[in-house]
């Protein structure tokens, strides 16, 4: 039943959705307004169908219908229910499906939100818009159709008594609820710019009304794929239990080229916006965030990365590729037939100002994009042309990452340092003097506390710069504000950041990135680790840590099997409590899942704080060269099983011990850069309101924004 | 006054070509090649060569010995399998059921191992379903 109605809906949906886009994409051409309403109307129905199939797929899952393939694949009776809901998006159907319910939401909105402002841009978006929605409906009615029966001659008697579940890595960890969805809010978001975008080029009008819209749009899905690809970082950390959270892996590259390039339009927009510059490129780099969401989730979801053979196994392979091929050719067409219709272009008034810094900064960010791209797909080429299997590593992604990383970094320092159109030098080196002298100072006061290494010492050393310009340009504004209208510091800069939000959403994401960068050095260079085999009561230390082992727990839950060690940790005489890592062993699964234990010293004083403790303590600490932020990270990597005769609690155990110093920074450094993106979607506050009670705060707030 | 849209071509073309060159390094200095385990068993006259084998680690078959740096294991892929020696230590990510690649020799029976690294493309692959688990085995000789 369920699969029948499932598929019906699906089916019902794909055929609104192509009558849609056609009736949005003709309504123009044919001059038949009332056609763009029905394209609205179709959106809003496609909406109402994929909600109604989702709904129907979760119900299987709920109340575990094996008779469909989907829910045999990932389901089982003993999973619990809040991961049986969240098995939606534990494999390739239903996060297909998953996708078109968030691609028809984010369609909804935008229309929703449109209301009848740009009529004709409106309906050819919406025509985009479906058109994707169509082939994602096409691929969840065919190819890879969810509701597909196990076997579909005889429902009843082919219909399995209970599933296997969802990967036992998909159900370690509750995280997997928020984690996927954040990041398919940013995938899937960025259709809304590239419809957008293709529209305002459809109808020959980039005016800077059309560009703020596309920004705010692109904002969106930024803002997602930032949470989500921290979010991913964190699950990586303190659940798959390998002790870092970032390998280069395809399924991690392909999150992040589309936020890397989508970084890239938001910079270079401002440059469009201000200089009538760099309009095609802006146009190109929309599309191109939004066509790498798709060959991400082609790359990650069509089994290509196994082999290149192994794609065309499903049908899904191709028609991705085929769909990918399609977009980008009629995009990259679009964009040379009206690259010449986009207007008078801007020239360059001189070398040294913001807009060559916004220009570098777009050329590193695509440089580092097709560097990851090149890396990922690279195995895939040489597989196709030489026929010979080869990998490309980490080290090939640092070797370039890292000093593009620099000069990106370096850029965000001067970028905000330098005025648009032309800087006078002298007024450059009275501005950055300050920020220079400030960088030079951590790095000796690091030095002569006894930090060493190269890489990291220049990292931290251009992230204070980065700091000191960026928040010196935000208290000379405030300063300057207060001293104009006489308000407290506080009013001054709420008011500030009320009125032009771009400018300090902007600055908050830097802070973010800086402090990102900072835990991420640190991290890497500092770690400590040691492995040790261990019987109860004996200890490990590493790095001033002390970890006793107490004893083993095997313990049965409903999906699987817990094999616990039970840990002291302790650092010069002083308890820091419990730790427990796990190794779980799900029924169906072979190996065991790991569950580190991580004790993230940064978080605790930060709910210390919040409960009214002192962090005063903790940071003195500093003084005697502890580190405080830093997280003792514990992984059982196995416990010995050959010797029967031994008692549970006495086995010995293969323990992995880890100190990471300061990882904290990169999870509060992506929840700022979010915050960031967050603030400068604000509208920003009307000025006329304003000035019409104090005079001359007009002249301050065009100051500000010039 | 020199021309700041020509300066900002040179400028460009001077990074794009910096980048360039970290690619190819990154390149030529990264890719790992390799062989698979049903190949290697076609192949004749490969002993004593050193050589990459790539494969999945078979659940089930890892023993490792931290003390005396002793590490053995089973490298599949769908069609064969060949069994791993190495006295070096995993690294981080290396567990059952990944996908490494091992470079060393083949004495015919054994393939000793001087490097082991973790392939990065088929890390958590979906796993089979109906398999009962095996565990892993660490010895440990100061209890036995």
């Amino acid at each position: 039943m369920i699969s029948f109605f499932g598929h019906l809906s699906i089916l019902c949906g794909l055929a609104v959705a192509l009558l849609g886009a056609a009736a949005s994409l003709l309504a123009q051409p044919a001059n038949q307004p009332t056609w763009a309403l029905w394209g609205r109307r179709a959106a809003f129905l496609v909406l109402g169908v994929v909600a109604f199939a989702t709904g129907l797929m979760i119900l299987a899952l709920v109340t575990h219908d094996f008779s469909v393939k989907y829910v045999s694949d990932v389901g089982s009776r003993s999973t619990p229910l809040y991961y049986t809901v969240i098995s939606l998006w534990a494999a390739l159907e239903g996060s297909i499906l998953f996708w078109a319910l968030v691609l028809s939401c984010y369609t909804a909105l935008f229309l929703s939100l449109m209301r009848d402002r740009f009529a004709e841009l409106q309906a050819y978006a919406t025509g985009v818009l479906l058109l994707i929605s169509a082939f994602f409906l096409f691929v969840i009615a065919f190819p890879g159709n969810p509701f597909a029966l196990v076997s579909p001659a005889a429902p009843a008697a082919g219909c399995p008594a209970d599933g296997c579940g969802p990967n036992p890595l998909l159900q370690n960890h509750p995280m997997m609820g928020l984690h996927p969805p954040l990041l398919y809010l940013g995938y899937v978001g960025l259709s809304v710019p590239y419809a957008i975008a293709m529209a305002s080029l459809l109808c020959g009008s980039t005016s800077p009304e059309v560009l703020r819209l596309i920004r705010r749009w692109a904002l969106v899905p930024w803002i997602f794929l930032s949470l989500g690809i921290t979010a991913g970082m964190w699950w990586s950390y303190a659940v798959l239990g390998w002790g870092g959270y970032w390998s280069w892996d395809p399924v991690e590259n392909a999150s992040v080229m589309p936020w890397l390039v989508t970084t890239a339009f938001l910079h270079s927009l401002q440059v469009q916006e201000r200089r009538r510059m760099l309009k095609t490129w802006t146009m190109s780099l929309i599309v191109a965030a939004w066509l790498l969401s798709i060959f991400g989730t082609f790359l990650t979801r069509s089994g290509v990365l196994q082999s290149v053979h192994s794609f065309t196994q499903t049908a899904i392979g191709p028609v991705f590729l085929a769909f990918f091929g399609f977009f980008l050719l009629a995009s990259a067409a679009l964009l040379v037939a009206r690259s010449r219709d986009l207007g008078v272009a801007g020239t360059l008034d001189a070398t040294i100002c913001r807009e060559t810094a916004f220009l570098v900064n777009n050329l590193l960010l695509v440089a580092i994009t097709f560097t990851i791209l090149l890396g990922t797909i690279f195995p895939l080429l040489a597989e196709a042309v030489q026929g010979s299997q080869l990998s490309v590593g980490a080290p090939y992604f640092n070797h370039i990452a890292v000093p593009i990383g620099f000069a990106l970094l370096f850029l965000m320092g001067i970028g905000p340092a330098l005025p648009w159109g032309a800087a006078r030098l002298s007024e450059l080196q009275y501005r950055l003097l300050g920020p220079v002298i400030a960088g030079v100072g951590v790095v000796f006061v690091l030095l002569a506390i006894g930090v060493r290494g190269i890489g990291p010492l220049v990292t931290f050393g251009l992230a204070a710069f980065v700091l000191v310009v960026t928040v010196s340009s935000m208290g000379a504004d405030v300063g300057s504000r207060r001293s104009n209208t006489g308000e407290t510091w506080l009013g001054a800069g709420r008011r500030l950041v009320r009125a032009n939000p771009r400018r300090y959403g902007g600055y908050l994401a830097h802070v973010g990135v800086i402090l990102a960068v900072i835990g991420i050095a640190a991290s890497q260079a500092y770690v400590l680790r040691t492995s040790a085999t261990l019987v109860p009561g004996q200890t490990v230390s590493v790095g001033g840590y002390t970890v006793r082992y107490l004893g083993f727990e095997p313990r049965r839950e409903s999906n699987r099997m817990v094999l616990q060690a039970n840990l002291s940790a302790s650092r010069a005489n002083q308890d820091l409590g419990r730790l427990t890592p796990s190794l779980n062993y799900y029924a169906t699964v072979q190996q065991p899942v790991v569950t580190p234990a991580v004790l993230e010293q940064p978080w605790d004083m930060v709910t210390g704080v919040v409960q009214g403790r002192n962090p005063l303590p903790d940071l003195a600490q500093l003084v005697h060269g502890r580190n405080p932020f830093e997280d003792l990270y514990v992984v059982l990597q196995g416990i010995d099983t050959q010797n029967a005769s031994t008692h549970n609690s006495r086995r010995p155990i293969l323990l992995q011990v880890m100190v990471n110093p300061m990882v904290g920074f990169i999870w509060l450094g992506g929840f700022l850069l979010g915050l960031g993106g967050a603030a400068a979607l604000l509208p920003a506050r009307q000025r006329r309101r304003v000035s019409a009670v104090v005079p001359e705060l007009r002249v301050h707030a065009e100051e500000v924004t010039a | 006054m020199r021309h700041p849209t020509r300066s900002l071509i040179i400028g460009s073309a001077l990074i794009i070509g910096v980048v360039g060159v970290l690619i190819y390094q990154g390149l030529s200095n990264n890719l790992v090649y390799y062989i698979t385990p049903s190949e290697l068993l076609t192949k004749q006259n490969i002993t004593g060569q050193s050589f990459r084998l790539g494969g999945q680690v078979r659940p089930g078959s890892v023993q490792l010995n931290p003390k005396i740096r002793f590490l053995r294991f089973v490298l599949q892929d769908p069609k064969a399998s060949v069994e791993v020696v190495s006295h070096d230590l995993p690294p981080q990510m290396f567990r059952a059921g990944i996908g490494v690649v091992v470079e060393g020799t083949y004495t015919g029976r054994l393939f000793s191992a001087t490097n082991l690294m973790v392939k990065h493309s088929n890390a958590y692959r979906a796993p089979k379903p109906g398999q009962t688990p095996v565990p892993d085995t660490y010895v440990d000789n100061s209890t036995q």
